[in-house]
């Protein structure tokens, strides 16, 4: 399955109208977003090989926040703030959570994904794997 | 973080007339007189409330304050709220926390959340998100910027 599917799910459920489709909804935006860029960095051949199932998420972001190259370090920022949208949507119930947060959520999501297929080249992402397996390495996470 | 103490900016009227109000805003509270000073120069500044009628709240909290001076990120704090100022056209609240992610519970490293509530449409507001991550995507070294992350609510 593409990363890219759970947007539709996202899509779907922002369209609703009861505030935990729209919490679920984020939660979806965010995930698809974040599975793209754990596979992107998987195909060009950086994964994270030491106890991968802890740290996951911080293996994806920093290391495209330390690739050196802008698009990726973009997408990072794109990333942290998805996650914190998921986080405030699952766990802080206290905050309100409306149509726009849904629809925007959907929107940086659908958005980060776009931009880096779009303005990523071949030798920045060469520059992107090389950076980012330095930081990964100095991390013990590979 | 709920029911963490806040420092607070909170805004005054300077200048009263019959067809605009400025507001200005002083800094409440006795936390770090140089983080004060600091902070205090990226956010004393004056709005026309009767552009925006709305009025303006920004507050930074103590604990997050206290993280970036003990980090070394005070400057890139006040870089980052002057920018947003300057960005974010129609916000109505600017906020700096810490929070924690919880997807990541081994690493439990907090971070400063920069929050902009802003009245615009859903181009105008991920159009100025957009230019704020592009600036700090450039400008901000990584190993400063891994502690912050800003989100953008519109209401």
């Amino acid at each position: 399955m593409e990363p890219a599917e759970f947007l539709k799910t996202a899509e779907l459920l922002k369209a609703q109208t009861e505030e935990a489709h729209l919490r679920t909804s984020a939660g979806r935006s965010y995930y698809a977003a974040f599975l793209y860029f754990r596979e992107r960095l998987k195909q060009i051949g950086l994964e994270k090989t030491r106890k991968p199932g802890q740290q996951a998420h911080a293996f994806v972001i920093q290391c495209l926040q330390f690739c050196e190259v802008t698009e990726g370090t973009k997408a990072s920022q794109y990333l942290r703030d998805l996650q914190q949208v998921r986080e405030d949507a699952d766990y802080h119930l206290e905050i309100p959570f409306v149509q726009n947060n849904a629809n925007d959520a959907f929107l940086k999501a659908q958005k980060v994904i776009n931009d880096y297929k779009h303005n990523i080249s071949s030798e920045k992402e060469t520059t992107l794997l090389e950076k980012a397996s330095a930081y990964a390495k100095g991390k013990c996470w590979i | 973080m709920n029911g963490s103490s806040t420092y607070t900016i909170e805004a005054f009227p300077s200048t009263l007339q019959s067809t605009e109000v400025d507001t200005g805003y002083r800094v409440i509270g006795d936390f770090g007189r140089r983080v004060s000073h600091l902070i205090k120069s990226v956010i004393t500044d004056t709005i026309c409330i009767s552009t925006l009628n709305i009025p303006i709240i920004e507050s930074a909290s103590k604990e997050c304050i206290k993280f970036c001076d003990s980090q070394g990120l005070t400057s890139i704090l006040a870089d980052c709220l002057s920018k947003a100022k300057e960005l974010f056209s129609s916000r109505i609240k600017l906020s700096a926390d810490l929070d924690y992610f919880r997807d990541d519970q081994i690493e439990n490293t907090p971070h400063v959340v920069i929050r902009v509530e802003v009245n615009s449409d859903q181009q105008t507001a991920i159009g100025e998100y957009d230019q704020f991550v592009c600036w700090m995507a450039t400008e901000i070294p990584p190993s400063d910027s891994q502690h912050f992350t800003i989100t953008v609510k519109r209401v």
